[in-house]
């Protein structure tokens, strides 16, 4: 016989239950973290690997590069947009400069990697992560697009033109993506514009 | 004997009867957002028929320790946690899913569906039952999913499954795998299941 | 000045041309469910708004001051959704003591606007695209103006649609839906607005 039934739906009840649930929620979530941390760093690691490679071939060592040094030095605010620089070694030789910066295009948070060559030229880009409209600017992260960037020389800014280009620093737009090229493509002028004024020739 | 008829029955309801995305049309909004691809299709619907099972089997088995008064912000943090366990699960071991799913995933705790399951069905059964539940409608949903990314990926991209289909001539239907080709096919597709579903009843009664 | 430029941006793209409902598919749930009449859309439309931009502020906060610092951002969403839940609770006391009639007239749909995946998505996308918390709240209220364009053109379709001969299987949803897919392929004359 229960002569003390409990009240569940008393304050007192509904709030050490649903702090209960909470402890319990927790710790699910504690373990699983536990055990996901490592693979996801992995695969983060992995994501930059595999995007310096893009960016720059031939290499298989880099240098980080401290920015906060060179925030002192004559920083312009377009600079703002470069999350992270690398030197580039290849066989014990450098192999030019990596720098990271995010572009937007209809959304913001377009992630790029530029490699960036001693012979003046653009080594390669990739995209690492965009929130672009699938199927227009997602083409983004093509292949086909990544070498429209490869080999153009560091001397002129690139431009965005629709048709074929005509010029060796015009890049062609994405069909129906002209917003999210140009952003990229300023994206990559300012990493170009970093790059020669911190980076070039101090090889 | 009896026992299995009512699991067999519980999951064809899922299926057929109670299926989520065509006749209760709830969790319309990855049901459009992510048939994209069959890839992705297949991939949100097991990933939502995971956190349905484990929350419907958890409500289930909780039921009699949650309080009425706060038994939504209970199911939320439930169905929270395994969310974000599938989330994590997904950043470690596939992350291709995870980019192409996106915001989807963590969206997963507002799927309707899941939460009107622990409400309408888990909180008041057995955890067997909810587990078979969970089953039913999570599968009747991924295939849901599948039947519009199969007509959206083919129409929209040229390809099955990543696979080219047609010659590199063929050039899709690009506004199949944008906004307007989700409402669309969703919706020429509910009205066929409308009417294999009223001809059936008709034939019934005949 | 940049600063203004980047707030019209934010909210042209919102309201326009990445429409929550038309584009992002956020938000389904209630405009096909609350889109029968243009006053409860309108009704719905302010309510929603409201907890968009308070959520997006809250969220944000919580993110930077809970989330960040203590390095568990793996809780983002059960922090933010129970946020939002308790936020819709509030609105809802507040709503039934100050405006019982809009009270009456929301019904239950008040309280689903927990399970809104807008109201969610926003809070997720302004930390996704590191916004800063004048942005935040920029992106949290023009997704929710979005949101209640998008429900209340829908409505006043959907009412004269109730007058129109349609074919059995398409009453209802279908029609719907495919009347969506036609007001988003309008939607994307908007695409051209953000050079």
């Amino acid at each position: 016989m229960n002569k003390k039934t409990v009240n569940k739906e008393s304050t007192v009840q509904l709030t050490w239950r649903l702090f209960a649930i909470c402890v319990l929620a927790a710790i699910l979530l504690g373990a699983t973290y536990a055990i996901t941390k490592d693979p996801i760093t992995e695969q983060d690691t992995l994501k930059l690997e595999a995007a310096r490679k893009q960016a720059i071939p031939e290499a298989d060592a880099f240098q980080d590069v401290d920015l906060s040094a060179l925030k002192t030095q004559n920083w312009q605010e377009a600079y703002n947009a470069v999350t992270g620089a690398s030197k580039a070694m290849s066989g014990g030789k450098a192999a030019g400069y990596i720098v990271n910066i995010t572009a937007t295009g209809y959304a913001p948070g377009i992630k790029i990697t530029v490699g960036l060559g001693a012979d003046g030229k653009i080594k390669g880009i990739s995209v690492t992560e965009h929130s672009e409209t699938p199927g227009l600017g997602a083409k983004a992260q093509d292949t086909a697009f990544y070498d429209k960037f490869k080999d153009k020389s560091l001397d002129t800014p690139l431009t965005v033109v629709k048709g074929a280009p005509s010029n060796a620093n015009e890049v062609q737009a994405i069909t129906s993506a002209t917003v999210t090229t140009k952003g990229i493509t300023n994206a990559v002028n300012t990493a170009v514009a970093f790059y020669k004024q911190y980076f070039e020739g101090k090889e | 004997m009896k026992q299995k008829t009512n699991v067999m029955q519980v999951i064809k309801n899922g299926l057929f009867d109670e299926n989520p995305t065509f006749r209760l049309v709830l969790g319309t909004c990855p049901t459009l957002a992510v048939t994209t691809a069959i890839s992705n299709g297949i991939g949100m619907g097991l990933a939502a028929t995971f956190v349905l099972i484990c929350s419907n089997v958890f409500v289930a088995a909780l039921k009699d320790f949650i309080p009425n008064k706060v038994r939504i912000p209970a199911f939320v943090v439930v169905i929270a946690t395994f969310v974000i366990m599938v989330q994590l699960f997904l950043k470690a071991y596939v992350p291709d899913l995870d980019k192409a799913l996106g915001i989807f995933i963590p969206l997963i705790v507002v799927n309707c569906i899941i939460l009107a399951r622990a409400e309408a069905f888990a909180s008041k059964s057995s955890v067997a039952a909810s587990f078979f539940d969970g089953v039913g409608i999570g599968l009747g949903f991924t295939i849901g999913l599948l039947i519009l990314s199969f007509i959206r990926e083919i129409l929209g991209n040229g390809t099955f499954f990543g696979a080219k289909l047609f010659g590199d001539d063929f050039k899709p239907a690009l506004i199949m795998i944008m906004a307007p080709g989700g409402f669309l096919t969703f919706g020429f597709v509910l009205a066929l299941i409308n009417k294999l579903a009223s001809k059936k009843k008709t034939d019934k009664e005949a | 000045m940049e600063q203004f430029v980047k707030i019209l941006v934010i909210l042209v793209s919102s309201v326009l041309v990445n429409n929550f409902v038309m584009s992002r598919f956020l938000g389904i749930c209630p405009f096909l469910g609350v889109s029968k009449r243009v006053e409860t859309a309108v009704g719905m439309g302010l309510a929603v708004t409201f907890v968009m931009a308070l959520a997006s502020v809250i969220t944000y906060l919580v993110q930077v001051l809970i989330l960040d610092p203590l390095n568990v951002g793996f809780l983002q969403t059960l922090a933010f959704i129970l946020v939002i839940a308790a936020l819709v609770q509030f609105v809802e006391m507040v709503i039934q003591k100050s405006s019982p009639s809009l009270y009456q007239a929301l019904g239950v749909y008040l309280p689903l606007i927990t399970t809104n995946c807008a109201v969610l998505g926003v809070a997720i996308l302004n930390i996704n695209a590191k916004y800063n918390l004048l942005e935040t709240l920029i992106n949290g209220v023009g997704g929710a103006v979005g949101f209640m364009l998008a429900i209340v053109l829908f409505a006043g379709i959907r009412e004269r649609q109730e007058l129109a001969p349609i074919a059995e299987p398409f009453k209802g949803f279908p029609i719907a839906l495919i009347t969506a897919g036609l007001m988003s392929i309008a939607f994307f004359g908007f695409q051209g607005l953000i050079k």
